[in-house]
């Protein structure tokens, strides 16, 4: 009897928290949302690259059919870009900008909430075309007029171009939920140029998100449009196919920058921490992250070298393209200058960070080698490209997002992560990298276009495809490991400290993990690197303010899910049928206005 | 926390050995192969081969510098045991000048060829030969206009003549591209791209669609014929000329009447010049690849197969067998029975 009580009490509290994760609006729980959720589809993205890869393993092969195997190459970038690696640059804004810059939560609390939520049905629906094996198998550029309605009829088409619809959303919502954080609620003494990198290149990233989505969300509805309303704007004799490249670049080329320029800000926290001196450069780095930005909106065209738009847009979208070069160059030296000079700590968090400068050059040196045209035109879309935007996304933003992950998570869960594991981690995923991408250079100098699903034999492409198999395999266990270490670590971890790595930056000034006010006393900025000015320079004397009686949190809610499962439905029913999309539509509304009055204590 | 202060030296310098490994591999295995871009037999192929080679060791330079600046200081500058803070350096301004400096000035150098590159590739040479390309999913037509004929998935050219080739697209966008010859172009529904070439040697070349079209865009290849001036005049010659008429009472023949009899009708979709069956019906079928040299190509269903007989036979019985999802029907027994069939591919064969 008292078992039976005792037992309904424990599913009672288990309801409780799960009620308690569900209506969050914690910035830091989001973040662990967001970092669990985009980690799992990390795993999916890698499962479809591991078919992709054991497809191509050898010549000939049937092991998957052409039409599985575009599913697969297609949702393979969709996932690692928009569901993966994205979403999990939003969990350390979400657990450390805040920190970072003071600041007891986000501006917009129930939006954050909105903002995960919507991204995560978004990224469900986006996924579901796999139910009914009709997912997008147009590339994740869905190109026109491939992706009209004509030549790839059904479902397939639609998931796209509602699921990334729906998921920009999210973006949006959280690229100006965390552009006003950081504008406005940033600590006293904390001035634009004493804010920590990470920081600095987020508040980027934001405004690249907030002007670069805008132009997806026109193309994606307008190819809504074309494809169930019967409208022209991607025809080839009524409109224009080349509009759609246009559109799609003008937000697909800052989306790069949205996804490396994190990394960028992560690293920069990680090595100066464990070089044990400050970023070198510190106003060159964030005005050549800047310069990026605005720059990353003038080189779209150099996607679209070969559409024949002639030698002049040509010749100057090569000048724009390779003009990035520079502040990019600028980054990659200051870091390098940052490690000099320095006290240096391998941890497996530094050496990935490590890494980052190194792979990425690789990545950036490539990239300047197809701004020049006539190069583009024998690279361009050959598997040279393939290893190209690796070298830049995994490379690059994923190894950056593997060192904050080692970095911060002490501050996350309180104890440190298994640096022996780690160590073999960081081997086993630099080298399964390496062996997966850059044999792919090789192959696209022997001219295998990217893509196909098969390639004959006789053209000599067997024995770098099967390398980059053999590396893929070896990444993936490397990843798998990363989990291992992570589930270990979170379960019997050394414990760690409030400021394990002798940090520079405030968030190492609280508990590990926070507790839900972050901090007790609202931080006083004196100094950039304020935490290590404290320790080092004045001694010790912490300034905060008076002790805060009422310290008010944000109450959960959730009608922000109520919301974002509103707009999944109303993009689920232009798939299939136009009646879920009004029911979607009348609880979004119903939703909204519940927002609106939903009482704030 | 000891262990992770310290790091082996070794295991730091063992990160470059793989990637140099493979450079190493990569410079001695790569190229050489029926689609390398650095086996240039085309002026187009040469010029951004030329312009690549000075950029990519410059970038094996700037490479080694940067790598090894990073390697070195992970090397040199490892916190012992003890060690105080090491001098809190924020910067040097005349250091980061000169280092936005620096790759600007490279930058520029490399733009300088970059732009009177492309500015070459794009001008329209003296006198070119035309040849139109239409990229259908998933094959290749190019119809020589001025001399009034087309063919399908196999070019042919004459060497050391400017040849324009002048694209669109029937239905997606694909994209030209024969690595040895010339860089590509996409072809683009209602609209019309360009490349100039010349082949300067003879031979056969491959090449194939490189942007993804649909679920066959991997067996969308082609091949280009270059031949001597006087050959290319003889071949266009047959050409004009149309399919040779099979001596009567041959397999050929036999041949010719199953291909426009209603089981098979490839008529319907497919021309052979001059081809017309007993009742007056002519070959001008137009879904398909004009199939009046077939016998001549190395290749069917755009390089799905090699052209045998037997691998004719196979395409024809179910060519989703090895292009799977591709436009043509299969042709069962009763449509075709196993004779007929026979008849039909030593036609199809001997058309040259």
């Amino acid at each position: 009897m008292a078992q039976a009580v005792a037992a309904k009490d424990e599913q009672l509290d288990r309801w409780a928290v799960i009620w308690d994760w569900i209506t969050t609006s914690d910035h830091k729980k989001i973040g662990l949302l967001y970092f669990w959720t985009s980690l799992t589809f990390f795993f999916v993205g890698g499962l479809l690259a591991l078919g992709v890869r054991s497809q191509l393993a050898v010549p000939n092969s049937t092991m998957i059919s052409p039409d599985v195997y575009n599913q697969f190459f297609t949702m393979h970038a969709l996932v690692m870009i928009f569901l993966a690696l994205m979403p999990m640059s939003v969990a350390f804004f979400n657990y450390i900008i805040p920190l970072q810059i003071g600041a007891r939560d986000v501006a917009f609390p129930r939006l954050n909430s909105f903002s995960y939520w919507v991204y995560l049905f978004g990224g469900l629906l986006l996924c579901s075309g796999f139910l009914f094996g009709e997912a997008p198998d147009i590339g994740w550029t869905g190109y026109t007029s491939l992706s009209s309605a004509q030549y790839t009829p059904g479902m397939s088409g639609d998931f796209y171009v509602m699921g990334l619809q729906v998921l920009g959303i999210s973006s949006l919502a959280g690229g100006l939920n965390f552009f006003v954080t950081i504008v406005n609620m940033r600590a006293p003494g904390m001035s634009l140029m004493r804010m920590p990198i990470f920081v600095w290149m987020s508040l980027i990233t934001f405004v690249l998100i907030m002007l670069a989505f805008p132009s997806l969300t026109v193309a994606l509805f307008a190819l809504m449009m074309d494809r169930n309303f019967d409208t022209v704007f991607f025809s080839a004799s009524d409109g224009s196919v080349v509009m759609w490249q246009h559109l799609f670049w003008i937000f697909g080329h800052p989306e790069v920058y949205i996804l490396i320029l994190p990394a960028f800000g992560i690293i920069s926290e990680v090595l100066p921490t464990f070089s044990r001196k400050p970023l070198f450069g510190y106003s060159f780095v964030v005005f050549s992250g800047i310069a990026i930005a605005f720059l990353g909106f003038g080189v779209w065209v150099h996607h679209m070298f070969t559409v024949g738009m002639g030698p002049i847009p040509n010749m100057v979208f090569s000048t724009t393209t390779m003009l990035i070069a520079i502040p990019t160059g600028v980054k990659i030296l200051n870091w390098v200058a940052t490690l000099w000079g320095g006290s240096i700590r391998l941890t497996t968090a530094m050496l990935f960070a490590t890494a980052f400068v190194g792979m990425f050059t690789i990545g950036g040196i490539s990239g300047v080698m197809h701004a020049a045209v006539p190069i583009d035109y024998w690279q361009h879309d050959t598997y040279f490209v393939v290893a190209h935007l690796h070298y830049v996304l995994f490379g690059g933003t994923m190894f950056g997002l593997i060192a904050g992950t080692y970095y911060w998570f002490p501050k996350m869960f309180g104890r440190y992560m298994s640096e022996s594991i780690g160590r073999v981690h960081f081997w086993l995923t630099l080298i399964g990298f390496n062996l997966t991408f850059f044999p792919m250079h090789f192959l696209g100098v022997d001219g295998m276009p990217r893509r196909i699903y098969t390639y004959p034999s006789d053209y000599g492409y067997e024995l770098w495809n099967m390398v980059a198999t053999i590396g893929a395999y070896l990444l993936g266990l490397g990843m798998a490991l990363m989990v291992y270490n992570l589930i270990k670590s979170i379960r019997s971890g050394e414990p760690a400290s409030a400021d394990p790595w002798d940090g520079r930056t405030i968030e190492w000034t609280t508990t590990s993990p926070p507790a839900k006010h972050n901090f007790d006393h609202t931080p006083q900025i004196r100094a950039r690197d304020d935490f290590w000015d404290q320790k080092y320079n004045r001694k010790g004397e912490a300034e905060t303010t008076p002790a805060e009686e009422h310290i008010h949190l944000p109450p959960g809610s959730y009608i922000p899910l109520l919301v974002a499962l509103g707009l999944m439905l109303m993009g689920a029913g232009v798939i299939f049928t136009l009646w879920l999309s009004v029911i979607g539509g009348i609880v979004v509304t119903v939703g909204l206005f519940a927002w609106a009055f939903e009482p704030n204590d | 926390m000891a262990d992770w202060i310290r790091c082996k030296r070794g295991v730091v310098l063992g990160s470059l050995v793989p990637l140099l490994a493979l450079t190493l591999a990569g410079c001695g295995i790569t190229g050489g192969e029926v689609q390398s871009a650095n086996e240039l037999a085309g002026d187009n192929a040469r010029s951004i081969w030329n312009l690549f080679v000075p950029i990519f060791w410059l970038s094996v330079v700037i490479f080694v510098l940067v790598q090894g600046a990073l390697i070195w200081a992970v090397i040199k500058f490892r916190y012992k045991d003890g060690d105080p803070p090491p001098a809190q350096l924020h910067g040097n301004t005349k250091v980061e000048v000169a280092w936005t400096i620096a790759p600007a000035i490279i930058l520029a150098v490399i733009l300088v060829p970059t732009i009177t590159t492309i500015a070459d590739l794009a001008s329209e040479p003296d006198d070119p030969y035309t040849i139109d390309v239409i990229g259908h999913q998933w094959w290749w037509e190019f119809d020589y206009e001025d001399d009034g004929f087309a063919t399908g998935n196999v070019m042919h050219i004459p060497v050391d003549q400017p040849i324009r080739v002048r694209m669109t697209a029937s239905d997606v966008i694909h994209s030209f591209y024969a690595p040895q010859l010339f860089g590509k172009q996409d072809l683009i529904p209602g609209r019309e791209t360009n490349i100039y070439f010349t082949a300067e040697q003879t031979g056969e070349f491959y090449g194939q669609c490189y942007e993804f079209c649909g679920v066959q865009h991997a067996n969308m290849h082609f091949r280009i014929m270059v031949h001597e001036q006087d050959e290319f005049d003889d071949w266009v010659a047959s050409q004009q000329a149309g399919a040779l008429e099979p001596e009567p009472d041959t397999l050929e023949a036999q041949g010719k009447e199953v291909f426009f009899q209603p089981g098979a009708a490839c008529h319907a979709c497919h021309a052979i010049d001059g081809a017309v069956a007993e009742d007056g019906t002519e070959a001008i079928g137009q879904v398909g690849p004009n199939l009046t040299n077939l016998g001549d190509r190395p290749i069917i269903g755009a390089g799905s197969l090699e052209n045998t007989p037997e691998n004719l036979r196979d395409w024809i019985r179910d060519p989703h067998e090895s292009k799977p999802g591709n436009e043509m029907p299969a042709f069962s027994q009763d449509q075709i029975s196993d004779e007929d069939l026979d008849a039909l591919v030593a036609y199809l064969s001997s058309l040259r």
